[in-house]
């Protein structure tokens, strides 16, 4: 298994496997939109799947699906997980196996009030096939650089830049290689994810980490991604992104932009991914 | 002025200042409760024993005393440093058991006031993810707080004894 991947390393620069997995984020969009394209009223004009299939030949194609096979399954164990706590009902499929949990026992009692749950939950949740609230009109979003895929977080929900090399943040035993560690930036201290490592979890093997010269906060949240290299902030009409339609299956994905071939970030998606405890896209990288 | 002097105490016991000992293994730092450790000795030969835990590097004589020596690095699932100069034997008191720890360095005692820790960053589900007590951050350095009563299971005390 092993030799296979390093075969495939060797074969397909880091910077390669990047284009690709753009490419192919580009390329699922395409094919949803052709799917759906009576239902979803927010496509916009897209390159078309064949044009995006071209540069690849067959078995990279084949292979290329297989590792993201991978990718989807791991985020659908996870998606499941969040259900779960979602308090808003997902508007999927209806699954037969959710029967017997949502008739609990009758232990309902009639609201003992004060449970010493400390956090009221700040931000509100969206249901993960709502429109994402910062997007009904122009926004702006700065763009980063990680591996050479272009990413894209929408300033509203950006909680600052740091400089913060690998020597700045301070790695931490027993934890999942995603976790780079903790960076201390001014007063308070961000935990800080190997980005390339939750994005293309297939194509890379953490190689890039030595390269991060800074991390992003997410939001007001003690998590930060990060990344090579911050470039410069852009302004997008909403029809010049093709939104995915349901979020569950990568809950940090709000987007895609054809225009500057990036990926937007869903910031409260990810963070809520990154906090739960038992995720199962977590579990599988480690 | 009483009154002060009263919400001062008051204060202290609410929020009290402790002590820790600092030592670093592989480039970070890391922070031990002063009361538990005994001495720190600087590197001497340890004895490896046969059949042994892989946790246990060996045994050390302490006037007299056999003290089994815990690979730190590999409890903490950390590559194994080289043994320099500036290697210690910390010497600690763990519920009730006298052992040694191999560190890379012992650099100073710290005190943190308790609302100084935060949580440890914990996400992951690895075992040794459990021997981390919190974080704090003194002097420009993440301080990584152990839970040394966490560093042995029952079982692991039991095979100590039994060596």
């Amino acid at each position: 298994m092993k030799e296979t991947k390093n075969k495939e390393q060797t074969l397909i620069g880091p910077q390669m496997a990047v284009q690709r997995y753009l490419d192919d984020l580009l390329q699922e969009a395409t094919t949803e939109t052709s799917a759906e394209s009576v239902e979803d009223t927010q496509d916009t004009g897209l390159l078309s799947p064949d044009s995006a299939n071209s540069d690849f030949s067959e078995n990279e194609q084949s292979s290329l699906d297989a590792s993201f096979k991978d990718f989807e399954d791991a985020i659908t164990e996870n998606t499941d997980d969040l259900s779960m706590d979602d308090d808003a009902p997902s508007i999927d499929q209806p699954e037969p196996e959710q029967e017997p949990e949502p008739k609990p026992e009758p232990e309902q009692e009639p609201e003992p009030k004060p449970e010493p749950e400390p956090e009221p939950e700040p931000v509100k949740k969206i249901s993960k096939t709502d429109p994402l609230p910062w997007a009904t009109g122009r926004f702006e979003c700065l763009l980063f650089y990680v591996g050479g895929l272009k990413m894209a977080v929408p300033l509203v929900e950006l909680g600052g830049i740091f400089q913060s090399g690998k020597e700045k943040v301070t790695t931490i035993f027993g934890q999942p290689d995603w976790f780079m560690g903790v960076a201390n930036v001014g007063d308070f201290n961000l935990r800080t994810v190997d980005t390339a490592l939750w994005v293309m979890p297939n194509h890379y093997d953490g190689e890039l980490k030595e390269n991060f010269k800074f991390v992003i906060q997410l939001d007001r949240s003690d998590w930060s991604v990060a990344c090579e290299r911050v470039a410069e902030a852009i302004t997008l009409e909403p029809s010049q992104v093709k939104w995915r339609s349901d979020r569950s299956k990568r809950p940090w994905l709000a987007g895609t932009v054809i225009d500057h071939m990036c990926a937007i970030l869903d910031v409260q998606g990810f963070i809520e991914l990154l906090d739960d405890p038992k995720n199962g896209f977590k579990n599988t990288l480690k | 002025m009483a009154t002060s002097v009263a919400l001062k105490t008051a204060n202290q016991s609410e929020d009290p200042m402790l002590q820790w000992v600092t030592f670093r293994l592989e480039n970070e730092i890391y922070g031990v409760n002063v009361m538990q450790v005994k001495e720190v000795l600087r590197y001497s030969e340890i004895a490896p024993v046969p059949g042994a835990p892989n946790f246990v590097l060996g045994i050390i004589h302490l006037r007299g005393t056999v003290v089994t020596v815990i690979d730190t690095c590999q409890r903490f699932d950390l590559p194994s440093g080289e043994i320099t100069d500036a290697t210690r034997i910390m010497i600690l008191e763990v519920e009730g058991h006298v052992i040694g720890i191999l560190v890379d360095a012992v650099s100073e005692v710290v005190y943190l006031r308790q609302s100084e820790i935060e949580a440890s960053p914990n996400v992951g589900n690895d075992e040794s993810s459990k021997f981390i007590q919190g974080v704090c951050h003194k002097n420009d350095i993440l301080l990584i707080l152990v839970d040394l009563d966490k560093l042995l299971s029952e079982d692991d005390w039991s095979e100590v004894g039994s060596m």
